[in-house]
């Protein structure tokens, strides 16, 4: 099976002021194509720190960090930005859509900031997306006249808008009523299906069993865990 | 207060570090401008008139032929002198490079050590003039080469050339400034006069009287001098200039500076008021939602006024604090500037007392004024709202008209105007900060190009190229043939000029001034009119006078008989209309009519010339032929006017306005471009999150920097069309009044046209210099940071 992520001894340290803080020690990990991984912890523990080593957001202090075959901590901002465009797809527990951005621009923005995809199609792919998340209606509103489950299938459709095969979540439901977070769920498990690695920081432990994988995080260190055949 | 609720207040500001610092940096910007101007205005309210007090400058001054030892004892005995001191004055000629000769005002002191009246400081520690020395006033300095020469050649009015010894610069604050005058003022001993081969024609007695006395004093000299006259004794009282109070002569201008810099004052405090008022909307904006569950926790309206009214004011005197020694810096420096434009010391460069805590005071009362609305509006909106307040922001009904209109602009140019649109009272008042200090830089090149359109103007009303004057008449006959030898003449008049005074039911009205009588077919003159007629040949006992003495002589009327007198003849006139120009004091009558006062028929003193060529190098060499010819008759000039340096005089003049307003417009143009960069740094600041998601979702720094970039150069467009309505608003009264009040009547308004697109080149350009320091600072945000932040 194919490697998508693989972390060697990565661990982040913070200094704050003169006291050093471990948000993450140094952990091995690879994740495969496909896989549906849940990141479990307390707040606190962690979770945060290892999705944006896996995104690119963050460096590490120690070890290294590859995404599809690229070694992350060689490159510059930039070619990271760029990285995160084509590869990292990420969905925020607050939504982040652009306020002044219409739902349909929101997809089109982060299509435009990458150009990965050819001009011509990014419209018509974006209200696919859309359409693919049943939010095709809310296509010309602005996010503020959105649901929060309406906004975060569009924050979902942002962050596949470049097809890109990681796609990290932080919280993703969090914000959400029991019914839209589970129609979120069921989004991340169709883009599973299609062959992209999801991971997921949560720390709700229900129906943890949906997830091919589950890490669990305590004060930054990797706990023990079970591991699913992927489906 | 309570302990905590202090703690909250510093708790809020330090909790938002950067927010908290670009505010203190904003508002100590707009002290610092408010501050400036307020200091440079109250050191140069004071030190302008005392430098001219200093020097005891005279009431009266006497101008006669003479004036014998006992008439001098009994001018000092007139009741109310309190002193006085002769000081003879007379025209020369001083060569200040090769072949460059300037006018020089020579004034004969009898003794440097102990001047009492019009009193001069030595630049020097001491100044020792030798017997042949002579002294310059420095502000001659611009015209000289550095060093100067040990010697100059001067050039007497009898057309002798001497060498004087240059023994060093003195400070005459009661001159009229050289550079504005395009005269050097020069200083000898009476054994230097002595060794000279010229004796001057008349002298002058400078006198100090009480206020109250000197019409009295003016009445019994006149009196004094009669009865001299009637002695037969060759004593005539030239002209007799009376003030209850001694008035410098460029009085007006500095009033008008004064002015100019009082209504800076009041702009800049607008200007520092909007600043302020865009930053702590900001910084309340933020502080709604806290406030909000502030009123949850039980606190009421008053308490929550009270508590952030302290926290205004405590952040208002720490930026009054911030900006105190910057303001007094630069406004000592403008202070500086305003002085060594009009020839002055500062004599009190630390200002008043009072300034220091009006400064504190303004500092710390203008952010909790400004606050005050918002904190009462915040305090008492419905707490549900307060509390529904997100940090996603609200997008206001404005902006949601925005979509379909900007669809058609790239997603970048698009997200920058949707976020513009989003905030537009914070936009406009960034725009309106920059849009204020462009608004002057406008009305600086509009009252520029005002000016000289002014300058040309008096071209078309003087169109003659060098005017002669003598001292004293000669046959026209004469004069004529003398012309003769002068080449390139195309044109020319004779003219009289004579001092006058006009009188009306034996009351002086108004300073002796010139009378000029000009040919009835004069074509060296077309006047503009401001009221009356022109001269009419068949009204010969009509005359017209200029807005300038209309100034001094404010119950001057047209159509009203006066009594002109000149050189003790009068003569009854009627005033039939004033004209607007820019000179002195002065009344033109037909040549005939002062040919008649004077007894000088057939004769002039005056010679009027229009060459082939109207250049500048044409006059001087007309100038110059005129000066050479005149030598061997030893004819006396008393000025060569040539109209090309009048204008450059005209010039020098107006300069020191439009540079201080152009210095000024540029001080504004700063604080606006620094207002902006805090503005947008704010944005900056409060939109981390986004620039944080950007980044997330693929955006480079180069995207980054082309949304702020397009935000910026957005503002900077609204910045400068408001300012175009604003300085088409503004300077149209602005040149008018500066008109009035330095030349007597409105400049002829111009606006600039191409100084538009230059606002528009540098409203631009601030504007992205502005977004610089923003810019680097989304930039180097990184996603972690950003999207912690709230």
């Amino acid at each position: 099976m194919q490697s998508t992520i693989v972390l060697n001894q990565a661990g982040r340290t913070y200094m704050q002021g003169a006291v050093q803080t471990v948000a993450l020690q140094p952990l091995s990990l690879t994740l495969t194509a496909g896989e549906f991984v849940a990141v479990t912890g307390a707040s606190g523990s962690g979770k945060s720190t290892l999705l944006n080593l896996m995104s690119g957001v963050d460096r590490p202090t120690s070890g290294t960090v590859t995404v599809g075959g690229v070694a992350l901590n060689g490159l510059t901002e930039n070619d990271l930005a760029r990285f995160r465009g084509t590869h990292v797809g990420i969905v925020f527990q607050f939504f982040e859509l652009i306020q002044t951005l219409t739902a349909l621009e929101n997809i089109v923005l982060a299509m435009d900031l990458v150009a990965a995809i050819p001009k011509a199609v990014r419209r018509e792919r974006a209200m696919g997306l859309l359409d693919s998340m049943g939010v095709a209606g809310q296509a010309k509103k602005l996010p503020s006249r959105l649901s929060g489950g309406e906004q975060q299938r569009v924050a979902v459709a942002r962050a596949l808008a470049n097809d890109p095969a990681v796609l990290l979540a932080d919280e993703p439901t969090g914000n959400l009523d029991q019914r839209n977070g589970e129609r979120v769920t069921t989004l991340f498990e169709q883009c599973v299906a299609d062959g992209r690695t999801v991971i997921i920081a949560t720390h709700e432990y229900r129906d943890l069993s949906r997830y091919h994988r589950v890490l669990r995080l305590a004060d930054g260190v990797l706990m023990p865990t079970r591991q699913t055949v992927p489906a | 207060m309570s302990k905590t609720r202090w703690r909250k207040i510093l708790a809020d500001l330090a909790k938002r570090r950067a927010r908290t610092l670009l505010t203190l940096f904003g508002l100590s910007l707009g002290l610092i401008f408010v501050g400036s101007v307020v200091t440079a205005l109250s050191i140069l309210r004071t030190d302008l008139d005392a430098n001219f007090r200093a020097t005891h400058p005279p009431n009266i001054i006497l101008s006669a032929s003479r004036i014998p030892e006992s008439l001098k004892a009994r001018l000092a005995e007139l009741p109310g002198v309190r002193d006085m001191e002769e000081r003879p004055e007379f025209g020369a000629l001083i060569e200040t490079g090769p072949d460059r000769w300037l006018p020089l005002r020579i004034t004969v002191v009898s003794d440097f050590q102990r001047m009492r009246v019009a009193t001069l400081v030595p630049n020097s520690d001491a100044l020792s003039l030798p017997p042949r020395g002579l002294a310059l006033e420095r502000d001659g300095r611009w015209f000289l080469q550095t060093p100067p020469p040990g010697a100059f050649a001067i050039r007497l009015p009898n057309g002798a050339t001497v060498d004087a010894p240059f023994s060093g610069y003195v400070f005459d604050a009661g001159q009229h400034p050289s550079r504005m005058e395009r005269v050097l003022y020069g200083y000898i001993t009476p054994q230097t006069l002595s060794r000279w081969p010229y004796t001057p024609a008349r002298t002058r007695m400078l006198m100090i009287t009480t206020p109250e006395a000197a019409s009295s004093v003016g009445a019994d000299i006149e009196t004094l001098f009669k009865d001299a006259a009637d002695k037969d004794t060759g004593i005539t009282l030239e002209s007799l200039e009376i003030h209850a109070v001694a008035e410098h002569g460029h009085k007006f201008q500095f009033d008008t500076l004064l002015t100019l810099l009082a209504g800076l004052a009041v702009i800049a405090l607008v200007m520092c008021a909007i600043l302020i008022i865009n930053l702590i909307d900001s910084l309340m904006a933020h502080e709604q939602r806290t406030l909000a569950v502030t009123r949850a926790l039980g606190a009421r309206s008053g308490q929550i006024v009270l508590d952030y009214s302290l926290g205004m004011a405590a952040l208002g005197l720490s930026a009054a604090l911030l900006s105190l020694y910057p303001s007094l810096r630069l406004g000592r420096t403008i202070a500086r500037f305003v002085a060594m434009g009009v020839n002055f010391n500062l004599l009190s460069p630390a200002g008043p007392w009072w300034l220091i805590p009006g400064l504190l005071c303004i500092g710390t009362l203008i952010p909790v004024v400004v606050a005050l609305w918002t904190i009462c509006r915040a305090a008492q909106q419905p707490l549900w709202q307060g509390l529904a307040l997100g940090r996603s922001g609200r997008c206001v009904a404005f902006a949601e008209g925005f979509p379909g209109i900007t669809a058609l602009l790239p997603l970048i140019p698009r997200l920058a105007v949707r976020s513009i649109a989003r905030r537009p009272r914070k936009v406009l008042l960034s725009a309106l900060i920059l849009s204020l200090g462009l608004t002057f830089f406008c009305t600086a090149l509009t009252l520029r190009a005002s000016m000289l359109s002014t300058v040309e103007s008096v071209r078309r009303t003087l169109p003659f190229d060098v005017a002669v004057r003598l001292q004293s008449d000669e046959p026209i006959a004469d004069l004529a043939a003398w012309m003769d030898e002068v080449p390139g003449v195309r044109r020319l008049e004779w003219w009289s000029i004579e001092q006058g005074t006009l009188y009306q039911g034996g009351q002086r009205r108004g300073n002796p001034v010139s009378v000029i009588g000009v040919p009835d077919d004069t074509a060296s003159l077309r006047p503009e009119l401001s009221l009356g007629r022109w001269l009419d040949p068949n009204q010969p006992l009509g005359i017209v006078v200029n807005q300038a003495l209309m100034r001094t002589v404010p119950d001057l009327q047209v159509g009203m008989p006066y009594e002109l007198k000149v050189a003790g003849h009068s003569v009854a006139t009627v005033v039939v209309g004033v004209v607007q120009e820019f000179t002195p004091a002065q009344i033109y009558c037909s040549k005939k009519l002062l040919e008649r006062v004077g007894n000088s028929r057939g004769q002039a003193n005056t010679l009027v010339l229009t060459l082939n060529d109207s250049s500048l190098a044409a006059q001087d060499r007309a100038a110059k032929a005129i000066q050479a010819s005149a030598i061997g008759p030893a004819r006396q000039f008393s000025a060569i006017l040539r109209t090309r340096v009048m204008e450059e005089v005209i010039l020098g003049h107006l300069n020191i306005l439009s540079g201080l307003l152009l210095v000024i417009a540029m001080i504004s143009l700063l604080v606006g471009a620094m207002g902006l960069a805090t503005a947008i740094g704010i944005s900056v600041v409060e939109r981390y999150r986004e620039i944080a998601v950007l980044k997330a979702i693929g955006g480079r720094g180069s995207a980054i920097a082309a949304l702020f970039a397009t935000e910026a150069l957005c503002i900077g467009l609204l910045g400068w069309a408001l300012s175009t309505e604003f300085a088409s608003a503004i300077s149209r009264p602005i040149v008018g009044i500066l008109g009035s009040a330095v030349i007597g009547y409105e400049f002829t308004y111009r606006s600039s046209l191409p100084g538009l697109w230059l606002a528009l080149a540098v409203a631009m350009s601030v504007a992205l210099l502005a977004a610089l320091a923003p810019i680097r600072s989304a930039m180097s945000l990184t996603i972690r940071d950003g999207l912690r932040s709230e």
